[in-house]
């Protein structure tokens, strides 16, 4: 389920780069640069379109695609989750609709103290919201639409794994347990 | 003071690379905003500081920072304090 939702978002990703690099391409132009079947390809357009990732354009004889411009506040987002770590935590979350500090700490391999850190910190940027549920905190997605539509957009580059990497040398190496929030 | 080649390679390769590493502190910080960060941002800021100020000395023949061998050592160990507090911080 985890494997199959990624790799949807890793197609959804090269659709929107070759048509962020190539402005107004039609649903063909876009199979055949891309080799993707018609019908898979139009699922992934018509799921972005309809969440205002893409807007198209329908022509005479033709329906053009454009990415949608980027708000502030999804930039402000994107800012955020250029943190490989963070945008895991919400991979997670969008994968399974809802999780709990144990289900990460399992998954991610990482002490309690850097998850709960983590956690608070996308908590205190309105990323996600907690309901309590007995002892524990069950996490969710605030807008999962505007997440989703970041994701997609989010390109890696060398600078986001230099960051990466002195972000989880200085966070990650801590050996002492720590109560999760 | 005597400059030597040795010397104008140390203190170019120690400003560059105090440099850089500040730089990607800093960018952190941008992206991960938290009292740990910005202690560590703090602590190479001030290696940074150090590394550029004693570049001037190498082609500005009048220039005197005034800094006597206490205060490089003073300011050293000042970041690596701000450093370690940063890394014990939780």
């Amino acid at each position: 389920m985890f494997k199959d939702e990624i790799l949807e978002n890793v197609s959804r990703h090269k659709i929107y780069i070759t048509i962020k690099k190539n402005p107004g391409l039609h649903l063909r132009e876009l199979q055949r640069t891309l080799n993707i079947p018609l019908a898979t390809l139009q699922y992934h357009l018509n799921y972005m379109t309809r969440r205002n990732i893409i807007i198209e354009e329908k022509s005479e004889h033709y329906t053009r695609y454009y990415v949608s411009p980027l708000e502030a506040e999804d930039k402000k987002i994107l800012s955020i989750l250029r943190n490989k770590r963070l945008r895991e935590i919400v991979m997670i979350i969008i994968v399974n609709e809802k999780t709990k500090s144990h289900f990460l700490i399992d998954t991610l391999k990482l002490p309690a103290s850097t998850i709960s850190l983590y956690i608070k910190y996308l908590f205190d940027n309105n990323i996600i919201e907690r309901t309590r549920v007995g002892y524990e905190n069950i996490y969710t997605l605030k807008n999962q639409d505007r997440i989703e539509k970041i994701l997609i957009s989010y390109q890696t580059s060398l600078l986001d794994t230099v960051v990466d990497k002195w972000t989880s040398t200085w966070l990650e190496n801590q050996s002492r347990k720590q109560k999760p929030e | 003071m005597i400059i030597t080649g040795i010397d104008i390679i140390a203190r170019i390769v120690f400003a560059t690379v105090s440099t850089i590493t500040f730089a990607i502190a800093l960018l952190t910080y941008s992206r991960f905003r938290t009292k740990k960060m910005a202690l560590l941002t703090t602590g190479f800021a001030i290696f940074c500081i150090h590394g550029l100020i004693s570049i001037p000395e190498l082609f500005l023949p009048n220039y005197d920072t005034m800094f006597t061998d206490t205060l490089h050592l003073f300011l050293d160990a000042t970041a690596i304090l701000v450093i370690l507090a940063g890394t014990l911080k939780d």
